[in-house]
């Protein structure tokens, strides 16, 4: 089945729907319709406009996976090379991301500073065509401090600081023959970005075996995406037929969001410590605009160029996430293992879930497991360390036709996404800890049309200087 | 919307726990009451009463848990000295010694009346768990009777297996 050769008169509707391919959410309204407006056009439009809007709806899923907010990072090189099983084991600055129960163990004012390097790798088959894409990235990790309060009994550490949680570099290639629409397809997106997330936050002991924390987090960071597609159809055309369109969509937001943690450690022997940490829904705000510019090419016939403004104002909503961890620390080894529960199905566009046709939710409960160990060499002040974790898709869909902006189709999941990952600390003068850490992750999903494959490595270095 | 609910009672629950008196964190000394006599603490002057193994118990109960590689190298040190504690050594496993802390003046083990550079004088602890300059005046004589919590006190140290060591050499 073609594209529909749309004549220039049919350019509003087409722009419509290429508003819901957009690669961030574009607002329809810059303000909201009065309800008794909003409810007459849904009755009007009942039957017509629901499986439309469901089908946007769902696109919205592709969306979110784009930005990374599906896809939170381990944060910190010590952390990083256990799988991020910091839940029950941590014990320094980056507790106040994965349990800030874990900063009451700290007993010297500490600061900290990582960076991480990173390079994404995301082969697209598209129509038996395969398109191999390359991202690189070197940005911070993470900037924090921690103050342990001095008491008489027990421990009180404030601590603050930046993370580098999520982030919005992506880049896809989906270019081939197009047996469905059949025309010659080339869709390229280009998105940078950084979610930094801003903690506050404090842990004490509420009793010797039994630590407490809190933490509040606000997120903030810009996006930018640069889409660019054009399709083609064969020839041969008749007079006034269209040949092709290019598209040039540019779009910049600003991302604003907060949640906050809460967690306990327990210490029931001297050796074992459990964890419990549970993070809050986040509230994520995109806010900004775009420029979409659009060529049509007829045959024998003058070509069309609009340009035009959009106000993007989106609000998302990223599902509780809880936390169970265990540790075992012996003087020379540390396991530890980590439990951890999202319900994507929670995950909200403009207060509404993602659904499909029949209401089954578009994303998926998770369950993800991480483990890691660590051990210390008794003749050099070294500490080696090696983590996997094993982490399903919330989503199990791909789009086949971003350019259509056709719903998604549910995907077969050849390999769940891993992490392997591996890292070694050095104690240098006492009071200084330089950790490296290491991880390779990969997963691949695919659909009859297109095949999604992606793997990372990422390189993360932190200095942590105790006072 | 349950786990909502949930997540408001943990945090009600965790501030209830920080606010009440009954926390198990001390950031101000409780007021020492004896023989009708009552002094408030404003110092760290710990050991004039407590054992230092018995201070370090404080930050460091018997199932706190420990950390990796502890008894290696400065890991102890880096871990689990408090930046704040009132110790002018601390000990070494790897070299079974007593080390000054740095910017510190090194005091003998034995020796509990020399002034730190802080300023602080830190006297023989008296036979009560009575605090305070005036409380020290007030004890004054009993030290010169003798006093046996002195004498253990001897015997104790940060990390007692370090000063036994030393004792014994």
């Amino acid at each position: 089945m073609r594209k529909a050769r749309n004549a220039p008169s049919d350019l509003g509707g087409k722009k419509k729907k290429r508003m819901a391919d957009s690669p961030v959410p574009v607002s329809r309204t810059t303000t909201r319709p009065r309800f008794g407006t909003f409810v007459f056009a849904a009755l009007a439009l009942t039957i017509l406009a629901v499986p439309v809007s469901r089908a946007q709806e769902i696109n919205e899923a592709v969306t979110i996976e784009d930005l990374g907010f599906t896809g939170r990072f381990t944060v910190g090189a010590r952390p990083s090379a256990l799988a991020g099983a910091y839940t029950a084991a941590g014990e320094d600055i980056y507790s106040l991301v994965y349990n800030p129960a874990g900063l009451a163990r700290i007993r010297r004012i500490e600061t900290s500073l990582g960076f991480q390097h990173k390079k994404n790798n995301l082969t697209n088959v598209f129509y038996g065509n395969d398109n191999e894409v390359d991202l690189s990235s070197t940005r911070l990790d993470a900037f924090a401090a921690a103050y342990p309060v001095p008491t008489y009994r027990g421990s009180l550490v404030f601590a603050g600081g930046v993370y580098r949680v999520m982030s919005s570099d992506f880049q896809i290639l989906n270019r081939g023959f197009n047996t469905v629409s059949e025309t010659f397809d080339d869709y390229l997106l280009q998105q940078t970005g950084s979610i930094y997330s801003y903690n506050v936050g404090f842990g004490v002991d509420l009793s010797p075996a039994i630590s407490a924390g809190a933490s509040g987090f606000m997120m903030d960071g810009t996006i930018k995406a640069l889409t660019q597609f054009s399709y083609a159809y064969p020839p041969p055309f008749v007079p006034g037929e269209q040949e092709s369109e290019f598209l040039l969509d540019d779009a910049r937001v600003d991302l604003d969001g907060y949640g906050a943690t809460i967690g306990i450690q327990y210490h029931p022997l001297s050796l074992v410590r459990f964890g419990l940490s549970v993070t809050t829904p986040i509230k994520i705000n995109l806010s900004g605009d775009a420029i979409e510019e659009t060529a049509r090419y007829f045959f024998n016939a003058p070509g069309e160029f609009t340009s035009q403004r959009f106000a993007i104002d989106t609000d998302y909503k990223i599902p509780f996430r809880i936390n169970v961890g265990f540790a075992l620390s012996t003087p020379n080894v540390l396991f530890a293992a980590d439990v951890g529960y999202t319900d994507w199905a929670q995950a909200e566009i403009n207060s509404r879930q993602l659904k499909d046709e029949d209401l089954r939710p578009i994303f998926n409960q998770v369950i993800d497991i991480r483990a890691g160990a660590e051990l210390v060499l008794p003749f050099m002040p070294v500490r080696v360390r090696a983590g996997y974790a094993y982490l399903p898709y919330g989503l199990e869909y791909l789009q086949a036709d971003r350019i259509a902006g056709n719903a998604l189709t549910k995907a077969e999941v050849q390999t769940q996404r891993q992490i392997y990952a591996a890292g070694c600390g050095f104690l240098l003068g006492r009071v200084l800890i330089i950790d490296a850490a290491y991880e390779y992750s990969l997963g691949k999903r695919s659909i009859g049309t297109l095949v999604d494959d992606r793997t990372s490595h990422r390189l993360i270095l932190t200095g942590s200087y105790r006072f | 919307m349950t786990v909502q609910r949930s997540f408001r009672l943990l945090l009600v629950v965790l501030v209830t726990a920080l606010v009440s008196p009954a926390c198990y964190t001390l950031i101000k000394h409780p007021k020492v009451i004896e023989e009708g006599y009552q002094q408030e603490v404003r110092d760290r002057q710990c050991t004039n009463c407590h054992y230092e193994d018995e201070i370090w118990s404080f930050h460091h109960p018997p199932n706190h848990g420990s950390y990796p590689g502890v008894q290696y190298y400065d890991w102890g040190y880096y871990y689990q000295v408090p930046w704040w504690y009132e110790s002018y050594w601390y000990y070494t496993p790897s070299s079974s010694e007593t080390v000054p802390l740095p910017g510190r003046t090194y005091r003998p083990a034995d020796d509990k009346s020399q002034v730190g550079p802080s300023g602080r004088t830190l006297g023989h602890p008296p036979d009560s768990k009575s605090y305070g300059s005036s409380v020290r005046t007030k004890t004054s004589d009993k030290e010169k009777k003798g006093d046996t919590k002195n004498e253990k006190s001897k015997k104790r140290t940060v990390r007692p297996r370090g000063k036994k060591e030393k004792e014994d050499g």
